[in-house]
């Protein structure tokens, strides 16, 4: 319900042409206007009379009305609105600059691989290196129609690495020889899919590096002809001899 | 501090024009205008008072991975004196990149560019009031002589393709020679081909040594173009004698 | 007594800029201020006072915010800035020049 104060102010509002700023004059003069009609109830003045006395001493709402529109200038206003809009726009688009440049994608995938990152478990077996240490845990196994199965070999890379800045520097590169009780095979990463008779192999994860240590976590998917019960890991190109055995539990 | 609306706004303008010259100069300075353009190609290569003569922008429909946005080209030819140059700029966001597309050309009295099934040729035509084209292009192989115990470069087949032309200015010539919507029919490297895009795709493309499933590469050649000028009565004018790049003549299926 | 409003009218800035030169105040506070100091005899228009405060701001003389009056209401508190100091002691200077002038003009026109 609009009071006779209420009528006043809408008065006084319609005459300011920058209507953003009608809201914030509105409550100033309200503000004012319970001030002194509560002093004057203070005075003990009957509620009713003080309320017309205090509209009264606020003036003409024209007159006030064009004063004011006469101070909020409607260009300034705008023109104030518009630069600070511009004002966010133009940081939004420097830091998107600043994120272009420095790489973006990179930034946004070492974040989630980060996130994302997990320790090799205690089970884990691993392999001192002149350069790191490799861990290995057997994955999840995924029987398929036809007798194949799809098995996971985990592995977990941390190398003394001063170059490690790139994610993909790692075991990406390197050879490695899977064994099981059918017969050895060679995986080489060249492609992420490389199919072979009995095997393909797909490193799931990117490595975490910064520099001068860097991790590498990945999943090698192998598909063989049945349910895998162990395999041995090596890289023979390694100039060390060292082979880590993954075994599955065999179910009953 | 608290700041009267007039100050705020100053303020803020201010900001605008720090971050607006921050990341202008973040990416490099890129041109935006032709003239800028121009303005880039002149103090690279130490040219002067460039304008231009083909101005033609492109929105690639190819996306690199990782990209965002479309990317614009604008493909210019612009001259000085006798002198012409062809060159493209690349946009991408706000991000403009030189000889994105093509390496910058520059020739004498002449220059002709390829491009979408056009062959744009650049020159001092204002007294000529029509012009026709012919392109050659060839199919080689080398063969081993015993004898000389060298290899003989031997033409397999060889083609001219005429078109006439569409004058665009004073100073720019077009030569229309894709039919339709263009694209290439036959994949392979024999094959007697109608079509100057086809000729200049297969009959300069190679296997891969040892690829058993045909990819093969395609080795650049250059053809000569033989441009003819016409006076308003049809006698002769002039003749000029050019080249391209097989590259610039077709679009890869 | 009630001045003349057109007497007032010349003034206001004067007298709202020595108010604030003391404390930060609110708009009716200053009314309240200026009855007060001038024994009832300064009586402005209460809403024709925001169009010279807002005007004030404007031109840098003053500076406002939004506080939390004791009783949690929010009022607009405005204080003098430095540049609103200088204009102070300009104006001040001025209305003694005048006062001066018109006393001088006033007592001469008296009969002898």
């Amino acid at each position: 319900m609009r009071d006779a104060f209420q009528i006043w102010v809408d008065a006084v509002c319609e005459q300011v042409r920058f209507q953003p700023d009608r809201k914030a004059i509105a409550q100033e003069l309200r503000v004012h206007y319970d001030d002194h009609v509560k002093d004057l109830l203070r005075l003990g003045r009957d509620p009713a009379l003080a309320e017309e006395r205090a509209l009264e001493a606020m003036g003409d709402a024209q007159e006030v009305g064009r004063a004011l529109d006469k101070v909020h200038k409607p260009w300034l206003g705008w023109l104030w609105e518009a630069s600070r809009a511009l004002a966010l726009a133009l940081t939004v688009l420097t830091l998107v600059t600043l994120l272009w440049t420095v790489g973006l994608n990179s930034l946004v995938e070492r974040t989630i691989d980060e996130l994302t990152w997990e320790e090799p478990p205690a089970s884990a077996v691993k392999a001192e290196l002149e350069h790191g240490t490799l861990y290995a845990a057997p994955g999840d196994v995924t029987q398929e129609p036809g007798g194949k199965a799809t098995a996971e070999i985990r592995l977990w890379l941390q190398m003394r690495d001063p170059l490690g800045t790139d994610p993909y520097y790692g075991i990406k590169n390197w050879f490695f020889t899977y064994r099981d009780e059918h017969g050895e095979l060679s995986v080489q990463e060249t492609d992420p899919l490389t199919r072979t008779a009995a095997a393909s192999r797909y490193w799931r994860n990117p490595g975490v590096s910064r520099v001068g240590w860097t991790r590498h976590s990945q999943t090698v998917e192998l598909v063989l002809d049945g349910p895998p019960q162990w395999a041995e890991v090596s890289y023979p190109l390694s100039g060390q001899d060292w082979v880590l055995r993954v075994e599955w539990e065999v179910e009953p | 501090m608290r700041l009267n609306r007039g100050r705020k706004t100053a303020r803020n303008l201010a900001l605008c024009a720090l971050l607006g010259a921050l990341v202008y100069t973040m990416l490099g300075f890129p041109p935006y205008t032709v003239r800028g353009m121009l303005d880039r190609v002149e103090r690279r290569y130490l040219l002067s008072d460039l304008e231009p003569v083909l101005v033609l922008v492109e929105k690639s429909s190819m996306r690199y991975d990782g990209d965002l946005l479309a990317h614009h080209t604008t493909y210019l030819i612009a001259r000085t004196g006798d002198a012409y140059v062809s060159t493209d700029f690349t946009r991408h966001g706000l991000e403009v990149r030189p000889e994105y597309r093509r390496n910058l050309k520059m020739s004498h009295n002449a220059l002709c560019l390829g491009l979408n099934g056009t062959l744009y040729v650049a020159g001092d035509f204002a007294g000529a009031a029509s012009a026709s084209v012919e392109v050659t292009a060839q199919r080689t192989t080398r063969m081993y002589d015993p004898e000389t115990e060298e290899y003989e470069l031997v033409v397999r087949d060889k083609k001219t393709f005429s078109y006439p032309g569409e004058k665009v200015s004073g100073a720019l010539f077009s030569f229309r020679y894709r039919e339709g919507k263009g694209g290439m029919a036959s994949w392979g490297a024999w094959g007697p081909y109608t079509n100057l895009e086809e000729a200049a795709y297969n009959w300069y493309s190679t296997y891969y040594k040892g690829a058993s499933d045909g990819s093969r590469g395609v080795l650049h050649g250059d053809l000569p173009v033989k441009v003819t000028l016409y006076d308003e009565a049809g006698g002769v004018l002039d003749t000029l004698e050019l080249s391209i790049s097989n590259y610039e003549l077709f679009s890869y299926p | 007594m009630k001045i003349d409003k057109s007497l007032m009218s010349g003034s206001t800035t004067l007298l709202i800029l020595s108010l604030l030169s003391g404390e930060e105040m609110y708009g009716y506070q200053m009314i309240t201020e200026l009855a007060r100091r001038s024994n009832h005899v300064f009586a402005l228009k209460e809403g024709t006072l925001y169009p010279i405060l807002h005007g004030l701001e404007a031109e840098g003389l003053v500076s406002v915010r939004e506080k939390k009056s004791p009783e949690g209401r929010t009022r607009k508190y405005y204080r003098i800035t430095r540049k609103g100091g200088r204009a102070l002691d300009a104006r001040k200077e001025e209305w003694v020049t005048f006062r001066e002038q018109v006393d001088a003009v006033v007592n001469s026109a008296a009969p002898a």
